[in-house]
């Protein structure tokens, strides 16, 4: 209870992070469709920070941002937040195997998560009204969503990763001060 | 770190949020609520900036506009001064016809029920965030009018309905969205059916599908005008949806099926009107 202080740091940065990434996906992202499909920056989001920080901020921040969805455009409010969080949950058990800046495995982490996201969402809205065409969804939502999820994990991976890597020297800075 | 993992396990972080989605998805299913508080806040945060970033965005396109040629311009100048020649003259025509039209109105003494709807412009500030339902964010909300249950147009024809409204934006869910369905009609003879949208027949060939028509006549052929029917409790009767493009007996050998294109561009939707009436349906 003692590092107040970069402990709401951390908060706030990941919060401005969310809204920048909500923001460029519904604003800015929907002039820039390809093959009628945007990316799915807040599963990107989820994924890398439940890799990096481990299962509970990944479900924080994976609640987050789906509820940030159901606000705006859920048709059943809730059950984006459900996903995302579950997927950031998830890949919170990866977290062990983080080795320096290495790039691979965290982008394979978001695509497998943007490919489970795809598969729920496909399961729960639209399985569930008798439309079955799997083979279609697959090649021409998911598939394409997250090969350009992918794409602009690139990106936002370093993004992500600086922005740890300062928090995470804040948190120690504060810890050594107190003791 | 230290403080994280001495704090609560992510376990109990787990259930805990898993208990709230669906506690919210109960709430949401029972009394409609979806995020209520919540909704308010994320309005003053979120719609002043996608309307900042929708702002630059459409001054971006009139500057790519601006780069435009001399010649190019004479050209199009031309192009448009022939265009208002003819239009004049057409116009000119449907006064003509327009008059004619009152005047036999009042013969019969008729309400004129497709009147002109009170409607209010609005731009699309944000589209939905999945790539699987089409929905899209408004500039304008309860401050300007704008209830749950309107319809939304373009040009002439339908985008949708609104589904959620804040003071400064709304959310409209478009026909072309999966889960939308639309009763409606077939202009010429009043045929009652329903249209749907789909993803999978939007993708691959921007098309809608049509349901259920009772088409005792065969009148209906490819180019059939479709529009919200009158029995529709919540569209307003009589706005263009789109016009066939095939169509098919059941197998029940009662009823049609096929697909309609909507006459709506949805891949440029850039402005709207949203029509400040709700239907009345006296339940």
């Amino acid at each position: 209870m003692i590092e107040v202080k970069p402990f709401i740091l951390r908060i706030v940065s990941i919060f401005l992070l969310i809204a920048v990434c909500f923001l460029l996906q519904t604003s800015v992202f929907i002039h820039f469709e390809l093959a009628s499909v945007g990316p799915n920056l807040l599963i990107a989001l989820t994924s890398l920070f439940g890799f990096m920080r481990g299962q509970k901020e990944g479900a924080i921040i994976g609640f987050s941002c789906g509820l940030l969805n159901d606000l705006f455009f859920g048709s059943y409010f809730g059950a984006f937040a459900l996903i995302y969080m579950l997927i950031g949950y998830l890949n919170g058990f990866f977290r062990k195997l983080l080795y320096g800046d290495d790039i691979k495995l965290p982008l394979l982490l978001v695509s497998i998560s943007d490919i489970i996201y795809g598969f729920a969402v496909f399961v729960f809205m639209f399985l569930s009204r008798s439309k079955t065409n799997l083979g279609f969804y697959v090649g021409s939502v998911i598939l394409p969503e997250m090969v350009y999820t992918l794409i602009v994990s690139f990106l936002l991976y370093f993004v992500v990763f600086k922005l740890n890597q300062w928090l995470e020297k804040k948190e120690k800075r504060s810890d050594r001060l107190v003791r | 770190m230290r403080r994280r993992d001495s704090g609560i396990p992510s376990r109990f972080i787990l259930a805990f949020l898993s208990i709230l989605c669906i506690v919210f998805l109960f709430v949401n299913y029972s009394t409609g609520f979806s995020g209520g508080p919540l909704q308010t806040v994320a309005n003053y945060i979120f719609i002043p900036m996608q309307k900042g970033i929708s702002y630059i965005g459409s001054s971006i396109s009139v500057s790519s506009e601006d780069a435009k040629t001399k010649e190019e311009l004479v050209a199009e100048n031309q192009a448009l001064q022939a265009q208002v020649d003819e239009l004049t003259s057409q116009l000119t025509n449907m006064q003509l016809q327009q008059s004619e039209l009152t005047d036999l109105q009042e013969l019969y003494d008729l309400d004129q029920q497709y009147a002109d709807y009170e409607t209010t412009g609005a731009h699309v500030i944000a589209k939905g965030t999945s790539n699987w339902f089409d929905t899209f964010t408004i500039d304008k909300g309860s401050d300007d009018g704008i209830e749950v249950n309107m319809n939304v147009i373009a040009g002439s024809g339908l985008v949708g309905i609104v589904t959620e409204v804040g003071p400064g934006y709304s959310v409209v869910k478009s026909i072309i969205n999966d889960s939308s369905a639309v009763s409606a009609m077939i202009l010429d003879t009043s045929d009652n059916c329903i249209i749907s949208g789909d993803l999978e027949s939007m993708t691959s060939s921007n098309t809608i599908l049509l349901s259920n028509l009772e088409d005792t006549e065969d009148s209906v052929s490819e180019g059939t005008s479709v529009v919200t029917s009158n029995i529709s409790n919540k569209y307003l009767p009589g706005i263009l949806i789109g016009y066939v493009t095939d169509i098919e007996s059941d197998a029940n050998g009662l009823t049609k099926s096929g697909t309609i294109t909507p006459v709506v561009d949805f891949k440029h939707l850039q402005d709207v009107l949203v029509i400040l009436e709700t239907k009345e349906t006296g339940e």
